[in-house]
């Protein structure tokens, strides 16, 4: 259920601190500040589908990074085949998603909706794992990659070359996010669908269809999946696994920001890409990063139920 | 007459079972002992499931107990067998203090939680290269009891009955009632005087040792540990989909899966040697969508409303 | 003797004060009556009292022990048993299997004195359908499993949450003679009901509760005559 009682008040406080740390940062680890937006800017992308179907479907899809790395693979045919450029790839691939969330909705998700939460979790890693095993199948292990010459452009500042391409991340994460924003805000159906998220009961007895609702939400967050993939797979190894682990720290997004809370996912995200940015610039400890967003996600989780008064 | 044969077959198939190794080939048997394996962590993994909660853990605790027994036999000498003693008292200090600060979750946010653990497990594992060989993994020079596979296969079958016994002992005595209490409402639970978190905490060290120490016995086999390798989500997928596919919440259920997805297994090996896992992930939806309760638990299920309906018939 | 005492207790749900001040005291073996207009507290109050929660201020005081910090299980086990307004059998048990989980838990025996415990308790409340899984249940016998739960659990005191809610009048005299019959066997009882009839046949000993406070205690007959009580249930007469 989303919990829209994130009053201006604390969101403003979260703003002041995330933006005192990003100053911080590029004070102390200026690289790294630029790493991690561009990181955090990915994570957020690719967290936003997740919280708006675990937010307003209620439901946690644990194939979520699976569906990504479907996505690669469907954006590396299309370049390799038919030598579409992967970004102009974004509107078929959204569509395509799009058309698959609507297919897995209602023939799989659908009928568990009312099911134990336990038979939902082990439905959804059923999928995933139908979907990894299917790739190795289709695709084999063998990592496939994208090359397009205006991913590989950077800029040299100083003795610092960043990266240009990654800056599409958080420019993508915060378009996402302002049309969801408006679609859930000035649209009907947006209007329906953030009432459903609050109060599913509530909201079938005023008369909104849910089912449409969960539909339509589902297919949406599938097809930004897609252009995530898109965006993505110039600058991806393409692989079976390539997108597994953004389940997880998708998920620590929506741990941290809270359900219902879209804003946070973009803070939330920039935020974890910046500490994971950090850890990987201390030297020999680069291979700890991952355990960043699992701390994170295991620590938020751990506060917030013992924050939580008796049931 | 039901009381005195059903521990004449118990005993009768048991010694079967060790005799075994003198009738079968010796690829019979390694598919048994994997079978084994696998059953023992589908019980675990149902164990915990009995008391409401869905546990991601299992390929981590079967990492980290292999770990523990292949570094203590490589780094410190340990006789194998020592090892995967030891393996089980290293994971049961780690799901101790793991379950209490997890073991107040509930629900998707325990499940992920186990998820993300192993996950940290994993990347642990890999960071520490002295210790544990980083991702290339580390190597014992011999395998346990120098590759003899019945005696290989006696300590896997010592492992299954155990974990077998303690099933069904969590299936009967004053457990059950306590475990299917707290999974079925945990307030009245409470309110009946059943000390939720202790039964917890108890149940979630059973099956984390066992699990460890089926981990530390596989590896002990193959005489060889890798991140990828040993924490394979096999570990995680596999059982899942026996357990569920026999039966959850029952001994019968995982022995049942065990057996009929380890064999068939084996056979689609053969027709599919790339992904043929994709099977397993296939069970899990079908099971869910079709027959939640798996085979032994629909039949049992029919069963009783049969018997219901002829009672209510005849009053 | 007084088996139960409540001192300045005190319940707050953030800005709202559930329970606001209670000192209640309840004598061994009396039947004391629960009263008062829906969102009084009374349920609050009594999952205060078998610790589903913790109050914000106060002290409980059972069989001279203070139990306001200990879990709910602890509490059942020292003798603190209860129902629910809503029956709460639990699944995948039959009606004797969920009275044998009072029995195990709440009053620590073994497996087979639990057994024959439940017996003797589905015997006492005459529970028909003993071996029946409880989603086959009538709505009476979920009530008497419920009782015969808690009194599995060998309770000093029984915590009765609108267990007649939902019984016609001769299941409500069935369960009037059920309950009197356990003052008999030693047993303490809280009896929280809407129905008047209910409360004026069965209580030593009424309280009123509303918002959270005791506006009134004593007989019944005194109890409802309280021009207090009349204007909580009525509303001012103007």
């Amino acid at each position: 259920m989303l919990n829209l009682e994130k009053t201006n008040k604390s969101l403003k406080k979260t703003l002041i601190a995330f933006i005192i740390f990003l100053i911080v940062v590029g004070i102390w680890k200026p690289l790294a500040l630029v790493y991690g937006i561009q990181r955090g800017g990915l994570y957020s992308l690719i967290g936003l589908p997740l919280a708006l179907i675990l937010g307003i479907v209620g439901i946690l899809n644990l194939a979520h990074g699976d569906f990504l790395t479907l996505g690669l693979y469907i954006g590396y045919i299309f370049f390799n085949s038919w030598s579409i450029d992967p970004l102009i790839s974004m509107a078929p691939l959204f569509f395509i998603l799009f058309g698959l969330g609507m297919v897995i909705y209602s023939i799989l998700i659908k009928r568990v909706l009312k099911a134990e939460h336990l038979n939902q979790l082990l439905l959804t890693f059923g999928i995933s794992m139908i979907i990894i095993e299917l790739i190795k199948i289709i695709w084999t292990t063998r990592p496939r990659s994208v090359y397009t010459s205006y991913a590989s452009s950077s800029v040299t500042l100083g003795n610092m070359s960043i990266g240009m391409y990654e800056f599409i991340y958080p420019a993508m994460a915060i378009a996402v996010l302002v049309i969801l924003q408006l679609f859930l805000k000035k649209t009907r159906l947006g209007q329906a669908a953030s009432a459903v998220g609050q109060n599913p009961k509530g909201a079938e007895i005023v008369g909104i269809n849910t089912n449409v609702v969960y539909l339509v939400v589902f297919s949406i967050a599938f097809g930004i999946i897609g252009v995530a993939a898109s965006v993505m797979l110039p600058r991806t190894p393409v692989f079976p696994l390539s997108g597994n682990p953004y389940t997880l720290k998708s998920f620590a997004l929506v741990a941290m920001a809270g359900l219902g809370n879209l804003n946070g996912i973009l803070i939330g995200g920039i935020t974890l890409g910046v500490a994971e940015a950090i850890v990987q610039s201390i030297p020999g400890y680069e291979g700890w990063s991952d355990v960043v967003f699992f701390g994170i996600l295991i620590a938020v989780i751990l506060l917030n139920a013992y924050r939580r008064p008796e049931s | 007459m039901k009381k005195t044969i059903f521990p004449i077959i118990t005993i009768l198939a048991i010694v079967l079972l060790i005799f075994l190794p003198y009738f079968i080939g010796a690829y019979l048997l390694h598919v048994l002992m994997t079978i084994f394996i696998y059953m023992t962590l589908a019980l675990s993994w149902d164990m915990m499931l009995r008391t409401g909660q869905l546990s991601f853990g299992v390929a981590g605790f079967f990492g980290v107990g292999a770990y523990a027994s292949i570094i203590t036999c490589s780094r410190f000498g340990f006789n194998p067998l020592v090892s995967i003693l030891f393996a089980g008292f290293f994971v049961a200090l780690i799901a101790l203090g793991l379950g209490f600060a997890v073991l107040k979750l509930r629900d998707i946010y325990f499940s992920v939680t186990t998820l993300a653990i192993t996950m940290v497990f994993s990347v642990i594992i890999r960071n520490m290269p002295r210790l544990t060989g980083g991702a290339s993994g580390k190597v014992i020079p011999n395998v346990i009891f120098n590759g003899d596979s019945t005696k290989t296969y006696w300590l896997i079958l010592s492992l299954a009955l155990i974990t077998i016994l303690i099933s069904e002992v969590f299936n009967r005595t004053k457990i059950h009632f306590a475990i299917n209490s707290i999974r079925n409402d945990e307030i009245i639970a409470r309110s009946s005087g059943i000390n939720i978190f202790g039964y917890l905490l108890f149940v979630f060290l059973i099956s984390s040792v066992l699990q460890g120490m089926a981990g530390a016995i596989y590896t002990q086999q193959y005489g060889f540990v890798s991140p990828e390798t040993t924490f394979s989500l096999d570990f995680l997928l596999l059982p899942m989909a026996m357990a569920l596919v026999g039966g959850i919440y029952s001994t019968w259920g995982s022995v049942i899966g065990a057996l009929v997805l380890g064999f068939a297994s084996e056979y689609l090996k053969l027709f599919m040697p790339y992904g043929h896992l994709i099977i397993y992930g296939i069970m899990i939806v079908l099971i869910i969508l079709f027959l939640p309760k798996g085979i032994y638990g629909t039949t049992k299920d029919k069963i009783i409303t049969h018997k219901i309906e002829k009672k209510s018939l005849s009053e | 003797m007084v088996i139960l005492k409540t001192i300045n207790l005190v319940k707050k749900f953030g800005g709202l004060v559930a329970v606001n001040g209670v000192d209640l005291e309840i004598s061994e073996r009396e039947i004391l009556g629960v009263i008062g207009p829906n969102g009084a507290g009374k349920t609050t109050l009594v999952n205060l009292i078998s610790g589903l929660i913790f109050p914000t201020e106060g002290e409980i005081i059972f069989d001279n022990i203070n139990v306001e910090s200990k879990p709910a299980h602890v509490r059942a086990k020292l003798g603190i048993g209860r129902t629910f307004q809503l029956v709460r059998p639990i699944q995948g048990f039959t009606a004797f299997e969920n009275i044998v989980v009072g029995a195990l838990f709440g009053a620590n025996k073994n497996l087979k004195q639990a057994k024959q415990l439940a017996s003797e308790i589905c015997d006492l409340l005459e529970i028909k359908r003993r071996d029946y899984p409880v989603d086959k249940l009538t709505v009476l016998d979920l009530k008497k499993v419920e009782i015969g739960r808690a009194l599995a659990s060998e309770p000093k005191i029984l915590l009765l949450d609108e267990v007649m809610a939902g019984l016609n009048s001769d299941e409500t005299w069935q369960m009037i003679h059920l309950v009197k019959s356990l003052k008999e066997r030693g047993l303490t009882i809280a009896v929280i009901e809407h129905v008047m009839g209910v409360i004026k046949e069965l209580t030593d000993r009424v309280i009123v509760l509303e918002s959270g406070k005791i506006i009134s205690q004593g007989p019944y007959e005194e109890v409802c005559k309280d021009p207090n009580v009349i204007s909580a249930y009525l509303g001012e007469e103007d």
